[in-house]
């Protein structure tokens, strides 16, 4: 399956505002949380936003990486 | 709201409004999971369901003290709760806690209930990082809350089979450590 390559600029779109779908990037790939709860109008837990690089964000948070799993990957990080 | 109150948690760097933002949505998962857990608990009936009640009972009543307790610092902190209770519940911080497809089946139940403490154990985990040293008020309640968090956790999970938690069961009155913020 043809992966959708992302750089950050692109990615800043699909920040989940206005019917825009919530994309976040986790480690150079990149995962849709439109439709989770947790994630509503793409944010989530009041301090983090969609459509940017979660990396360091994650490595912070009070769950592990694995909570992505349930997401579906829809394309990669261009590296910078 | 407490003016002065307000303005020491800010001059800790802390932002007070992503702070509160937080708050409120602990709050909804608080009252959300408390009417989430009325639904679970009348289930819980059988030779098995009913050795489950009771603690489901008491993580119940401690999650709407949680929720009662968690109220005046959000209005302390200039924060308020939205008007609509729609909007309430679906800010909350963590998935509702619905009741299993076959009610019967008392794992699934279990799997229901420990999760929802497992998110609220990461959620004030969240909220104790934030505010150490900073926010003294809002870590006082917050850590007393995960106290509780953690204990309903402990309980689920020694039903499922995870294992000895340490911790026993209530003996009379409920939230021990939040009670404090709710006289």
């Amino acid at each position: 399956m043809q992966t959708r390559r992302f750089n950050r600029e692109e990615l800043s779109r699909y920040d989940g505002k206005n019917g825009a779908p919530a994309y976040i990037a986790y480690e150079g790939v990149v995962y849709d949380v439109t439709r989770s709860f947790l994630w509503p109008d793409g944010e989530h837990q009041a301090f983090h936003a969609a459509g940017a690089d979660l990396t360091a964000s994650l490595r912070e948070a009070p769950h592990e990486s694995d909570v992505l799993t349930q997401f579906s990957i829809v394309g990669t990080l261009e590296a910078d | 709201m407490a003016k002065v109150a307000r303005e020491m948690v800010e001059k800790t760097g802390v932002n007070v409004d992503q702070l509160v933002e937080l708050l409120v949505k602990n709050a909804a998962a608080e009252l959300t999971t408390f009417y989430y857990y009325t639904i679970l608990r009348v289930n819980l009936i059988g030779l098995e369901g009913e050795g489950i009640k009771e603690i489901a009972e008491t993580a119940r009543i401690e999650d709407r003290n949680h929720f009662e307790a968690l109220v005046p610092r959000i209005y302390e902190l200039g924060g308020k709760l939205p008007e609509d209770m729609k909007v309430f519940h679906d800010i909350s911080a963590c998935p509702p806690a619905k009741l299993p497809k076959d009610p019967t089946d008392v794992k699934a139940m279990l799997k229901v209930l420990v999760e929802a403490e497992r998110c609220a154990v990461r959620g004030y985990t969240h909220i104790c990082n934030l505010t150490a040293g900073k926010d003294h008020r809002t870590y006082d309640l917050a850590l007393a809350i995960l106290n509780e968090e953690v204990e309903h956790e402990s309980w689920f999970s020694e039903f499922l089979g995870e294992g000895p938690s340490g911790h026993y069961l209530r003996r009379g009155e409920t939230s021990p450590w939040v009670g404090k913020f709710l006289r």
